[in-house]
This record gives C-alpha cells, structure tokens and sequence, in this order.
C-alpha cells in the first residue's frame, strides 16, 4: 500500500484506477485543510460555515476540516 | 495555587506563556492526583454535581479580563462538562459563568461531532474542525523481542533467571546494533565482563 501511494503522490501510474483516484481523493482532503486561516478568520468576528464531520478516511461526502 | 506575597496579600497563581499578545496556558486541572493517579479522581471530569476549584475559576476569569477571544485548541476539554443545564443554560451553570461572553473559539477533532455539539451548546463555541491524529505502529519490528526481555527482567526476581536474561538481552543488542552498541558487547565478551558491564548496556538502551 505504502508503494502505491507513494508512485501515486509521485505523479506515476498504478494499476487499479479505483484506488488511484481514493488516494488522491484523500489527498485532497488532507491538503485542503485551512485549519488556521480559519481561526484567523474567526478572530475577526467573521462566519465559519458549517460542514459534515467525520473521518477525513471515511465515507463518500467529502468531509473536509476547518468548518 | 495560592501565595502570599511580600505585602501579605493573598494571590492566585495563573499558569501560562505569554508571546507578544498571546497567552497559552494548560487548561486548569479539573481534579488530578498527578504521579499518584489510580483514575479515581479524573472521574470527576463528567461529575455532574461536583463544581469546579477556586483556581479554575479564577483562571478563566483572568483570560476574560485580559482576552479578547479564547481559543481551545484541542479536543474534549474539561469546561462544557462542568456542572449546570444540558442547553440553555442560565447565568448559574459553570460552562456560562466561566465563559461568559467572551468570545470562543473551539479546535476540534472532526470526527468527534457528538461532544462537538456539548461544545457549542455549553460553552457557546465557534467549531473549527482539525483533523483526526493518525496511528501509526512506530515500534520497529526488530526490536520486539529485546523489548520482550527487557520487560521480563524489569520484573523478575529470580536469580538465574536474571543472569539468563542479560545473556539474552546482550545477544539482542548484538544481533539488532541498536545505537551502536554491538561493538562494545563484543568487547566485553573478548574480555569477559560481560556482567560487570551488563548494567551500562541495560541503561543505554532503556533511554532511546
């Protein structure tokens, strides 16, 4: 597993097209976290919206943090 | 968490750093018997009777005096679960007269949506979500057995046991070099004093 994600990160090709696109699905989900730009936000009185909660890992909804 | 001080007035000691306009602080102890812990008393955490200390108190008073916002970084602090109403709490529940009005923000795992909502509800909190710590299994393979024997020779009492023990432990160290260590094994072996220099090894590799 530790290979595939690494040769998919990597910008290679594997085999299983399924699995290529989850890890880079989950990739996205942990690059787009904006935890603190957030925060700052929130200093400044503005609106956080809200958001689905959950495993970052888990489930179709593309959960994402900082909401 | 109280002192005298040179004029003879009493004082309250609040823990922190300060950098620049930033205080960071550990969240007050709810109730904690430190080294001597049995888990009795961090029951009290959800006690829904028991209020919390003087100091805690006075801590969050503090950060509202001084603050403009405070921000929990973190999550399942000890404030939402103190005593009081479930929702709307009134001017006597603890959450409210510790929180105020003060604005808060809360950072919290977003996979704990739950105790989230006690964090909104009783605390008044802004959720912004952080993400889940990963587990990663961070013990080398290599190194269990060693690990085994250091564990049982922490406990056994029985002298030829004991004396087994070091041999196996030395041979680990031998076969695994952890922090270099084979070499001076060897050595002591060449020379035998491999008991006499047992205890030196033993210390080395407990302190990774």
């Amino acid at each position: 597993m530790k290979r595939y994600i690494e040769d998919v990160l990597s910008g290679r090709d594997i085999e299983d097209k399924g699995l290529k696109e989850k890890i880079l699905e989950i990739d996205r989900r942990i690059e787009d976290s904006r935890e603190i730009e957030r925060v700052l936000r929130a200093f400044d009185g503005r609106y956080i919206e809200p958001g689905p909660s959950g495993l970052i890992t888990r489930g179709e909804g593309g959960y994402t943090t900082y909401r | 968490m109280v002192y005298r001080d040179r004029d003879g007035r009493r004082k309250i000691v609040i823990t922190g750093l300060k950098f620049g306009n930033i205080y960071v602080a550990v969240q007050p102890k709810r109730g904690c018997t430190g080294t001597g812990c049995d888990g009795g008393v961090c029951k009290v955490l959800h006690d829904p009777e028991c209020p919390p200390t003087h100091h805690y108190l006075a801590t969050y008073k503090y950060f509202r005096e001084i603050g403009d916002v405070i921000v929990h970084v973190g999550t399942h602090g000890t404030l939402e679960f103190l005593p009081g109403k479930n929702v709307g709490l009134s001017g006597r529940c603890y959450p409210d007269i510790l929180i105020g009005d003060i604005p808060h923000i809360y950072i919290y795992n977003s996979d704990n949506p739950p105790e989230g909502t006690v964090a909104r509800r009783r605390s008044y909190s802004t959720l912004i979500d952080h993400m889940q710590a990963l587990m990663v299994d961070a013990f080398p393979q290599e190194l269990e057995t060693l690990s085994k024997y250091v564990e049982e020779y922490l406990k056994e009492m029985d002298p030829s046991r004991r004396h087994q023990l070091e041999h196996l432990i030395l041979e680990e160290v031998k076969r695994t070099d952890i922090k270099g260590l084979s070499e001076r094994v060897r050595e002591m072996e060449e020379r035998g004093t491999l008991h006499q220099g047992f205890r030196e090894i033993f210390e080395d590799i407990r302190n990774v």
